[in-house]
């Protein structure tokens, strides 16, 4: 999979949210944004999801593109902010409801899911009885249950303790394995570059700078 | 039909499966709110009508709103508590997931859906048949109330099917349409302007309709008497049926287009971003 981001713009209320951004991304590494609120690092992700209409240039993914070729991505799991889900159902239920809408998920994968977070899918307590930070692997596992070629993950660390980082660590580094593009963003600074391949580095809506991380 | 054409339709009936689930069906007691409106029409009728009144009474008494204010006559503008209930806690349900796809699991749901075009088609069928079902739980309810309470004789049933039945049949399916009309058009506001306001604009709107007895405002339609009134002044239910079915294929396509247009952001987002 290769994305192309051509000199994409977009504005929000008068307000620029997205300048002129060019970028090259490629299935098989983790790109880490990095930057201080508000510099446009989730609005960048939502213009490759196609979750937003761009003022001026144009996302391709694989040569399709959004908002012209495709609505959104074929194969995207996505984490961006808090994850929600059906308050009464329990996580298994709430990923088999999300993945019967492609229905090619098979119920195997889903308990596999959970578990590589950390949750049970036994568990039959409902989701709006879970802690911040089981919401937070659900939300995480619902991104990678059908082995998407394009993983976009906001803050996926939010709300986890040491143990889970660690575990979305090895999640992320099979997904990379598996060839999928990673689009990630993360406060801590350590734990970003440990993961990224390449960072791209965001101010006010522009890249700043992108460089490869060296291991 | 070539195998992609049939596998996007499978994924089209896939995400309304979904829409159906986690909107439609999602906390069933709701419909239990009509119900709990029409029994209690039914009981306060009994009452007061006693066995004067069969099935064909209580169903055209039902919603039956209020006549024009006449100001000129120094009349006051009070809604029908009961009319008013039913119509805002139904918006109300219907808002609550109007824009379900901005975030959580409407949005995960959106990207699996593959296309714009089909989550809207998944949005307005979802609200189609929350409003039918929303109704459909309301005329259940006098049914079966007249049946075990008042006592529904052959004759009953034979009297909606007669002349003036077919007319009680008009009288109750003409508001359903109007009611689909103006909850298709909460969808297309609040993609526009974000639920809340969504939601306000058709509270304003019914309440202007309730004021203003003009075939061109929906909400007149939602009250029998005002359908009446319109009859009487030579607006045919043929033609209120068709300015209704026009306004609900508007309403359909307009969506259609503004969905695959718009950004699907939160309205906090939207408001954040415009400091």
């Amino acid at each position: 999979m290769v994305i192309e981001i051509k000199d994409i713009t977009k504005e929000l209320g008068g307000q620029p949210v997205l300048k002129n951004i060019t970028l090259r991304l490629e299935s098989g590494k983790v790109y880490g944004l990095k930057g201080r609120n508000g510099s446009g690092k989730t609005m960048l992700m939502r213009a490759v999801c196609g979750l937003i209409r761009l003022d001026g240039g144009e996302v391709a993914i694989d040569g399709e593109v959004l908002r012209r070729d495709i609505s959104f991505p074929r194969s995207v799991g996505v984490l961006i902010e808090s994850p929600g889900f059906i308050g009464g159902c329990s996580g298994y239920e709430n990923l088999r409801t999300l993945t019967a809408i492609k229905g090619t998920t098979p119920d195997e994968r889903i308990c596999e899911s959970l578990e590589m977070v950390g949750l049970d899918p036994q568990e039959k307590k409902p989701f709006r009885k879970y802690s911040l930070g089981m919401k937070q692997k659900l939300g995480i596992a619902a991104a990678i249950v059908e082995d998407p070629e394009l993983l976009i993950l906001d803050e996926p660390t939010n709300a986890l303790d040491e143990g889970s980082v660690q575990e979305l660590k090895k999640i992320l580094r099979q997904a990379r394995k598996r060839g999928s593009l990673i689009l990630l963003s993360c406060h801590d600074a350590e734990d970003l570059m440990e993961l990224s391949d390449e960072v791209i580095e965001m101010k006010d809506g522009t890249v700043t700078s992108q460089w490869s991380v060296e291991r | 039909m070539s195998a992609g054409r049939g596998r996007d339709a499978y994924g089209c009936f896939r995400i309304m499966k979904h829409e159906l689930r986690t909107a439609v069906f999602a906390n069933g007691w709701k419909y239990l709110i009509p119900a709990a409106i029409a029994l209690h029409h039914c009981m306060v009728n009994l009452r007061v009508a006693g066995e004067r009144w069969g099935m064909p009474d209580y169903l055209r008494d039902f919603l039956k709103g209020i006549p024009t204010v006449r100001a000129e006559n120094h009349e006051t503008f009070l809604l029908p508590g009961g009319w008013m209930a039913f119509f805002v806690l139904m918006l109300y349900f219907q808002g609550k997931t109007a824009k379900n796809y901005t975030g959580g699991m409407g949005m995960q749901a959106l990207l699996r859906s593959g296309r714009a075009g089909y989550f809207w088609r998944a949005k307005w069928t979802g609200c189609i048949l929350g409003v039918c079902i929303w109704y459909g739980a309301a005329y259940l309810t006098i049914v079966l109330f007249c049946v075990t309470v008042v006592g529904a004789h052959k004759e009953v049933w034979e009297s909606l099917m007669h002349p003036d039945g077919r007319e009680v049949m008009l009288q109750l399916l003409l508001p359903v349409l109007a009611a689909c009309v103006i909850g298709i058009w909460q969808l297309v506001f609040s993609m526009c302007a974000g639920s809340l306001p969504g939601l306000f604009g058709m509270y304003s709107l019914v309440i202007v309709s309730a004021y203003f007895t003009r075939w061109y405002l929906p909400g007149n339609y939602l009250m029998k008497l005002r359908v009446e009134e319109m009859q009487g002044g030579g607006v045919s239910p043929g033609r209120m049926a068709a300015f209704l079915t026009v306004m609900l294929t508007a309403g359909v396509l307009a969506g259609g287009r503004i969905m695959k247009r718009m950004d699907y952001l939160p309205d906090t987002k939207t408001i954040d971003r415009r400091r």
